[in-house]
């Protein structure tokens, strides 16, 4: 592995996987662009799931630092794809409220958006139009 | 890269804008679009529309054209297909990385001043070229909050190093200059004059706000009066083409952001009339 690739690999799990500070790096320099990271994607899930935002209320830092802690997400959109798994985790919260609120956003993603498991670039793509489908569907490959 | 037109001053695109960007066309010079915002046919097909209305560039930020393990193969051919649908004047990445050891990072990460960078970009941007051939080509410079361990040359030394490298034009983000040369001390003009100006064609402009004792490239804030006062010292001096408002949260109405583009068209007429022959058109 050459130098470049093992400075990349270190900082790229110190920054999205709280992954120890890289050598000769300031660990308060990289502690707190990891901090900026995380503030970055709970704005964007803030944008994209306003029910649960609004729910969790006081919480929504908290929970999402523990979710951000255990998710790194992936593909072009991956700003949805954080939020999509966020809220599936949060519909399956023992709070009633917490439930509903996560299921009203998950149904505003899946109208908009379709997601696979595959870590791939098109793991989030956007919702085909009706007349795309019913061709994929005739052709024999149903949308993914 | 001389031959390349004069655009003006324009905005980048935000889904919740594509109604005010095609009403307010005329006052704007050009939009530039990031290719991550257009995933799907249906997307695609609106993008084709958006260039009828105004003339569109492609602006990437997760090639990650400094990754050592080098493209990913399913981002590249998607921003080839955005470049052939759009035919754009030029098109423009960061001199940065955003994945590696299969982790996306989200974010644009710097690369350490080494010559091993450099090569990697240049041979990133040559792959990219070859997706794309004949579309010119511009880098930007990052704001980065982390500095990285064995630099064998200056932050100016290694942008010059790679754009000269990789023989791609420049496009000097002013904010992340100014953030910068807050956060590691440096006087903001100086580094521009290290800079190889004579390649610069685009500019981005952008405001930010300060978190934990440093200044943050947000894009959430109206530019600050340093960056403008960049863009004046810069626009007699390089052959500037486009200048981009970026704006990404905490959108304002889009009367503001208009009230932008115009200084910034401004500051290129004022720079433009002064020296005719210097400026970019």
């Amino acid at each position: 592995m050459s130098r470049l690739h093992e400075i990349q690999q270190a900082l790229a799990a110190s920054l999205a996987r709280g992954g120890p500070c890289p050598p000769q790096c300031d660990p308060e320099e990289v502690a707190r662009a990891a901090r900026a990271l995380e503030a970055k994607r709970r704005r964007a899930a803030a944008h994209l799931l306003p029910h649960a935002r609004h729910t969790l209320g006081e919480s929504w830092r908290a929970r999402f630092h523990e979710h951000a802690a255990t998710y790194t997400p992936a593909g072009m959109l991956y700003h949805v794809d954080d939020a999509w798994e966020l809220a599936e985790r949060a519909a399956r919260s023992r709070s009633p409220a917490l439930c509903r609120a996560a299921r009203r956003d998950l149904a505003a993603l899946r109208r908009r958006y379709v997601r696979s498991r595959r870590r791939r670039i098109d793991r989030i793509r956007e919702r085909r139009g009706l007349i795309e489908l019913v061709r994929s569907w005739l052709r024999g490959s149903p949308g993914r | 890269m001389a031959e390349l037109p004069f655009l003006g001053a324009g905005v980048s695109y935000r889904p919740q804008w594509s109604w005010e960007i095609v009403r307010h066309r005329d006052h704007l010079g050009l939009v530039e679009v990031i290719p991550e915002d257009f995933v799907g046919p249906e997307a695609q097909r609106d993008l084709t529309n958006l260039r009828y209305a105004v003339p569109v560039l492609l602006h990437g930020i997760g090639l990650s054209l400094g990754s050592a393990e080098g493209l990913d193969a399913g981002r590249l051919e998607h921003f080839a297909q955005l470049a052939h649908a759009v035919e754009p004047p030029w098109v423009s990445e960061h001199i940065a990385f955003t994945r590696a050891g299969g982790i996306e990072i989200g974010h644009l990460a710097p690369l350490p001043f080494t010559r091993e960078a450099v090569e990697t970009v240049a041979a990133n941007v040559a792959a990219l070229r070859r997706a794309i051939p004949g579309v010119p080509m511009l880098l930007e410079n990052i704001a980065y909050a982390v500095v990285l361990p064995e630099a064998e040359m200056s932050e100016a030394e290694f942008v010059r190093a790679v754009i000269e490298t990789a023989d791609c034009g420049l496009l000097l983000d002013l904010e992340n200059v100014h953030a910068n040369a807050k956060n590691h001390g440096y006087e903001p003009i100086g580094f521009l004059e290290s800079l190889p100006l004579e390649r610069v064609v685009e500019v981005h402009l952008a405001g930010g706000v300060w978190l934990e004792g440093q200044y943050a490239d947000t894009h959430t804030r109206p530019v600050p009066e340093e960056s403008w006062a960049l863009l004046e010292w810069l626009a007699p001096r390089a052959p500037v083409r486009a200048v981009i408002i970026e704006r990404d949260d905490d959108l304002p109405p889009f009367a503001k952001l208009l009230a932008e583009v115009e200084r910034a068209r401004r500051t290129l007429d004022v720079a433009a009339a002064r020296d005719p022959a210097g400026a970019g058109r």
